[in-house]
């Protein structure tokens, strides 16, 4: 997830004196005069590409920030008084930025210390903590706060067991929670930081008479320092815009998001919840600017003549960090593994026989949302393949002017959250006027809604794979007399699905595990399966919306076995798919 | 057939890559773009195969325009420094990638393909993927790719620097032959002087974006025409010019007098001429004997004036028995082994 771009950014000016080729007379005849189709085409590609993120990220935008400056007297900052004037939204302000900081710091810790076992120790069963540690990926994301109240709620397993009347709800329950939710991201970035190391440089400190921890202050630390911050970031930027998690385990402790959620759903304040959703974007936009200025894409520093690691053997290290990770995929299969529990019960925590009657789904709509979230991935996958790869193409190959407005385009959607996405959404699809209001309640928008609020990520997936196909391919293509779309079907493409696949996978498996984007676009007939798992644990059925999240998991992990045999039997073992 | 360019320019960013260089290239012909890197001789050759374009300057092929024509319709054949097979397809796939586009029937393209990939000695690897061949190997195929759909001119863009010493002086000989045996028109980008040099009917060398000189190679070398040519090409004592080094004066200008000038290590004499003119006694500074090759490097003490000592490198054939620091030798330079580089 760590937003890079690996490539030497044109500066401004020289982007305004490209602009001005292209515009001067002489050089636009001279380019129009060999003409043909192909250059037409290629000219508008950036268009294509351009056109769906102004109609699916920018428009939104634009109204959402129109209906937060509406108010009964006309436009003016009416909103914003009356919302940051009140106790109640400092309070609120304080409690995300509460929650949101202890997340980060102990999430950071936590997984720097799970990655560094995995990549610099000797510990046994490395393929499998690394497979705990992603547990949560595959799950919706409220998975950890269904968890956390089974086994810790008021009438979880603890309580009934031992008799106590210890409440997780509140403060601790949702830090709790995000840590475990957003733990897999961390641990991939530190891990993929950790793993690339120059054995060169471990030896020489070792031969200068370094013990090891200085030789971690001084090499390891210095040398992971971009992850350090692109996984701060990250991290800092889902918590900040979750609220599934606050939601079931926060009791009445309310944050930004889940005050969002109440303005626009309990109440229908669409003013007020613009105006709390604009506050949440600045936070999150900010984060998503400091890392990409940052970090710059260095995050992968390390010179092509360096050595892999050798990890000396060392039993007390070992010893030490097994102690640290085992009790850490303890928790993260137990919160996970207890839903799965829970839903094969009669009635948790009461009578606690095996049963399957959660599994008929006799609640409104039946399985219904279940088959609507796998439609919707499916659409979303389709789509999102479309416009990441098409983006990623344009803006590695086609060399025009609007390269660096289309990268930013592109990557823009990684600063806005999902709810307010979503809620960008419904003010600018919802309205008998707009010309796409017959999109409003179909699944269709749902996947479109899925796609752009992933589309960051999906397309840096996507060009860092065309980075690596030389140019030179496309060169030798044309200087052989083949046109772009030759080379686009012959030979890029077929370097480049395994990559897409991947890019397939991530859509569908965030799509069927996002709640914050969709949650203000359902409609009864196109409630999907993470909302449902929300409505149901809200209403107090435990078992269903364990039931359901059990769904969705296997879905999911379905799908990523079927890709993977599918990439393994074509040879292509590398290509990850957990992102 | 023939190239004519005429006044290309590029800039990057406010760099110059190319300064009105003005060039023609005769039908059959074959010639080298020598220089070092950053001199623009890579982006020449990407402007005449139609991958950059120009800022300004013209290109006529046959006195056909070309500066419009897209790189695709130019029908030049491009051979890559980095090979730049199709990692995903066979060597003949790769061969028949361009008669695919031209739209050659099946058969056509089956037997063209066997076609060239026998000139390039490569028949039994047809079916081979790009990964699954050597080097060289796949720069021979990159060969028969390029000349498969006829081209009319070959550009090749340091097709051999990537390639280790013994297969790259293979591959030279094979280019050269398969050039000659085609009777195609060839431009060649290289660093390697011996490269341009052993396989060009002409060359090209250029400094900064600019020509320095074009010429034929054993011209190039006899007569270099600026200092930078002369230390490129081969070694050269380039020294400032005295009055007791003689030189043939029917080059000199009107009113102009030498300033620096230049002497090949193998036109160092190390005996007398037998008259005054052309004689100095030098001391022996360095011997470097390579075998076949002994290099003594002189110092030949000023005159006194405003002129400094200076250090003559002299190359012998043999392994320079009896060649000691410190003696003292006479040497002979020949006024029309002197050339002028530079004048006032």
């Amino acid at each position: 997830m760590a937003l890079s771009r690996q490539e030497d950014e044109p500066s401004p000016r020289l982007l305004f004196r490209r602009m001005l080729t292209m515009i001067s007379p002489a050089v636009f005849v001279r380019k129009m005069k060999g003409a043909d189709g192909e250059a037409l085409l290629r000219g508008l590609m950036p268009l294509l590409v351009a056109l769906p993120l102004v109609l699916f990220v920018l428009y939104p935008m634009v109204h959402i920030l129109g209906r937060s400056f509406q108010t009964p007297e006309g436009a003016g900052f009416g909103n914003y008084i009356s919302v940051m004037g009140t106790s109640r939204f400092l309070g609120l302000v304080y409690n995300s930025f509460a929650v949101t900081l202890m997340t980060t710091g102990i999430t950071l810790i936590l997984a720097y210390v799970y990655a560094y076992a995995i990549q610099r120790t000797r510990i046994p069963f490395k393929n499998a903590f690394r497979l705990f540690a992603l547990i949560p990926v595959f799950a919706p994301s409220l998975v950890q706060a269904q968890g956390l109240v089974l086994l810790l709620g008021r009438n979880g397993l603890i309580n009934r067991t031992f008799g106590t009347d210890f409440s997780i709800y509140g403060y601790w329950g949702i830090v709790i929670a995000s840590v475990l939710y957003v733990f897999p991201y961390a641990f991939l970035i530190f891990s993929a930081s950790l793993a690339m190391a120059d054995n060169r440089l471990y030896e020489s400190s070792r031969i200068l008479g370094a013990g090891s921890v200085r030789t971690f202050l001084k090499v390891t630390l210095p040398s992971t320092r971009f992850a350090v911050m692109a996984s701060g970031f990250v991290v800092f930027t889902l918590v900040m815009t979750d609220f599934g998690n606050p939601m079931v385990i926060g009791g009445d402790y309310s944050v930004l998001a889940t005050e969002v959620y109440n303005q626009v759903i309990g109440q229908a304040n669409f003013e007020m919840g613009a105006v709390i959703g604009m506050v949440l974007l600045l936070p999150v936009a900010l984060a998503v600017a400091l890392e990409k200025w940052l970090t710059g894409g260095r995050n992968m520093e390390i010179s092509d003549r360096a050595q892999p690691l050798r990890i000396q053997p060392h039993l007390p290290r070992d010893l030490a960090f097994g102690s640290l990770v085992l009790p850490m995929a303890s928790v993260i299969i137990a919160v996970v593994g207890v839903v799965i529990f829970a839903s094969f019960t009669h009635l948790w925590p009461y009578r606690m026989e095996f049963s399957l009657r959660h599994y008929n789904f006799d609640v409104q709509n039946g399985i219904a949302p279940l088959w609507n979230s796998i439609y919707i991935g499916l659409m979303a996958a389709g789509i999102g393949v479309i416009a990441a790869g098409l983006g990623a193409w344009v803006t590695e190959r086609c060399r025009t002017f609007m390269d660096g407005p289309l990268y930013f385009l592109c990557i823009a959607p990684a600063a806005i959250p999902g709810m307010v996405l979503g809620l960008g959404y419904v003010l600018a699809f919802n309205h008998p006027s707009s010309p796409l209001a017959m999109l409003y309640g179909s699944l269709l928008l749902l996947a479109v809604c899925n796609v752009y609020h992933y589309h960051a990520q999906g397309f840096l997936i996507a060009s860092t794979s065309m980075k690596q196909i030389a140019g030179t391919y496309d060169e030798a293509s044309a200087a052989l007399g083949g046109s772009f779309i030759r080379t686009l079907r012959k030979i890029t493409l077929p370097l480049m699905w395994p990559t897409l696949v991947g890019v397939a996978v991530f859509f569908f498996m965030r799509s069927m595990v996002t709640l914050s984007a969709v949650i203000f676009l359902i409609t009864p007939s196109t409630q999907v399966a993470a909302v449902s798992v929300l409505m149901l644990e809200d209403r107090g059925a435990v078992n269903q919306a364990a039931a359901f999240s059990v769904c969705i998991m296997a879905v999911v992990v379905g799908v990523l076995l079927v890709a993977r045999l599918l990439l393994n039997a074509f040879g292509y073992r590398h290509i990850s798919l957990i992102r | 057939m023939s190239l004519e360019i005429r006044k290309i320019s590029k800039s990057f960013g406010g760099v110059k890559a190319l300064d009105d260089v003005s060039l023609s290239v005769e039908t059959g012909e074959m010639i080298c773009f020598l220089g070092p890197s950053g001199c623009g001789k890579t982006t020449l050759l990407r402007i005449i195969a139609g991958l950059e374009y120009p800022d300004g300057g013209s290109m006529y092929l046959d006195g056909r325009d070309l500066s419009s024509l897209p790189a695709r319709k130019r029908n030049f054949g491009v051979v890559f420094q980095s090979y730049s097979l199709f990692p995903n397809l066979s060597a003949a796939a790769n061969v028949a990638y361009g008669l695919e586009c031209r739209r050659w029937p099946g058969e056509k393209i089956r037997k063209r393909v066997e076609e060239m990939l026998a000139l390039v000695h490569l028949g039994d690897h047809a079916r081979k993927l790009p990964h699954q061949l050597s080097g060289g190997q796949q720069q021979r195929v990159a060969l028969a790719r390029a000349l498969a759909p006829e081209p009319s001119l070959l550009l090749l863009d340091e097709p051999l620097s990537a390639l280790d010493a013994q297969v790259r002086e293979e591959l030279q000989e094979e280019i050269r032959r398969v050039q000659q045996h085609l009777k195609i028109t060839t431009i060649m980008v290289t660093h390697d002087q011996e490269e341009a040099l052993s396989m060009a009917d002409r060359v090209m060398v250029m400094k900064d974006g600019t020509v320095m000189q074009t010429g034929p190679p054993m011209d190039i070398y006899k007569r270099p025409e600026n200092s930078f040519v002369a230390r490129f090409i081969g070694k050269m004592n380039v020294l400032p010019a005295q009055k007791e080094i003689p030189f043939q004066s029917h080059v000199a200008a009107e009113g102009s007098r030498p300033r620096i000038i230049g002497i090949r290590p193998e036109d160092v004499q190390i005996a007398c001429c037998g008259r005054e003119e052309g004689t100095f006694s030098g001391v022996v500074d360095q011997v470097v004997r390579l075998g076949n090759l002994t290099r003594v490097s002189l110092r030949v003490e000023s005159t006194g004036g405003r002129e400094k000592d200076l250090l003559i490198l002299s190359e012998l054939q043999g392994m320079g028995e009896g060649l000691e620091v410190g003696a003292s030798l006479p040497l002979c330079i020949q006024p029309e082994n002197v050339r002028v580089l530079e004048w006032h």
